[in-house]
């Protein structure tokens, strides 16, 4: 999850625990504490608006996720692929599930396509970024 | 031959699953299994290696990294097949031909550390 471009200073006084832990996690993934706060509190805030999502992942790998479910690109994408009656003739997700994934996606779409951009290169970008996988193609 | 397999989420358990458990193989699927459901990336590319599935994932962005870093590590998998995200359910029967080509083609044991991506023909 990206931080937004525009932002605003505020000085806010925290108990030495949670200082203990954004300093402990910041440094875990080699972030500033500064922004490692600045992006789990938009997550908070995100998470309060639509609820039933989360986020999961490492440092600046953070993405929603569904509670009880996939993260939200792995659901748009199969979205895309099915439509809705398709995706739910074809897996046994809960509606309510697609709703809040395309809910999100409808309220920040630039993450989510990023996210689908780069899933969807063809086979030698991935053979470029990870040739140590010595990745064969099989066309079908 | 009996294989070994893990689908991922994204792969219908209804139209892909139960139709290689027709097949004979031996067949885990996180869309048909709800305890897989909360499991994160890493902890499904382990439990695949633990029970020496392949795992079939449209998830390239964070399984190839995945598999990458086990690999050096100088640790081994147990295969990955790597699947388009956006193949339709009219589609699914294709698809299906390809990994039941792959699956008959080559031999569990030449599964290990092998990624095979199976694109559909332009």
């Amino acid at each position: 999850m990206a931080v937004a471009t525009t932002s605003t200073t505020i000085t806010v006084r925290i108990p030495r625990n949670v200082y203990d832990w954004l300093a402990q996690e910041s440094q875990k993934c080699d972030q500033p504490i500064e922004e490692f706060a600045s992006v789990r509190i938009e997550e908070a805030m995100r998470m309060a608006q639509l609820p039933g999502i989360f986020f999961v992942g490492d440092g600046v790998d953070r993405r929603a996720r569904l509670i009880g479910g996939m993260d939200v690109w792995e659901m748009i994408m199969i979205y895309q692929a099915h439509g809705r009656e398709g995706l739910l003739d074809a897996f046994d997700f809960p509606e309510f599930q697609i709703d809040r994934a395309l809910t999100y996606y409808e309220a920040f779409p630039d993450e989510i396509d990023e996210i689908l951009e780069e899933n969807s290169q063809p086979v030698e970008y991935w053979m470029q970024k990870y040739p140590e996988l010595n990745i064969q193609v099989h066309e079908w | 031959m009996v294989m070994k397999l893990l689908l991922d989420e994204h792969l219908s358990w209804r139209y892909i699953g139960t139709i290689l458990v027709n097949d004979e193989h031996n067949v885990r699927s996180v869309n048909g299994e709800s305890a897989l459901k909360a499991m994160g990336d890493p902890e499904l590319f382990e439990l695949a290696i633990r029970e020496a599935r392949i795992l079939i994932t449209a998830n390239h962005k964070d399984f190839d990294p995945i598999a990458r870093n086990r690999n050096l590590a100088g640790a081994s998998h147990s295969g990955m097949i790597l699947v388009p995200g956006n193949v339709r359910n009219d589609n699914y029967g294709r698809l299906l031909g390809g990994i039941r080509v792959l699956l008959a083609d080559i031999l569990p044991s030449d599964w290990t550390n092998r990624v095979v991506w199976l694109p559909p023909k332009q």
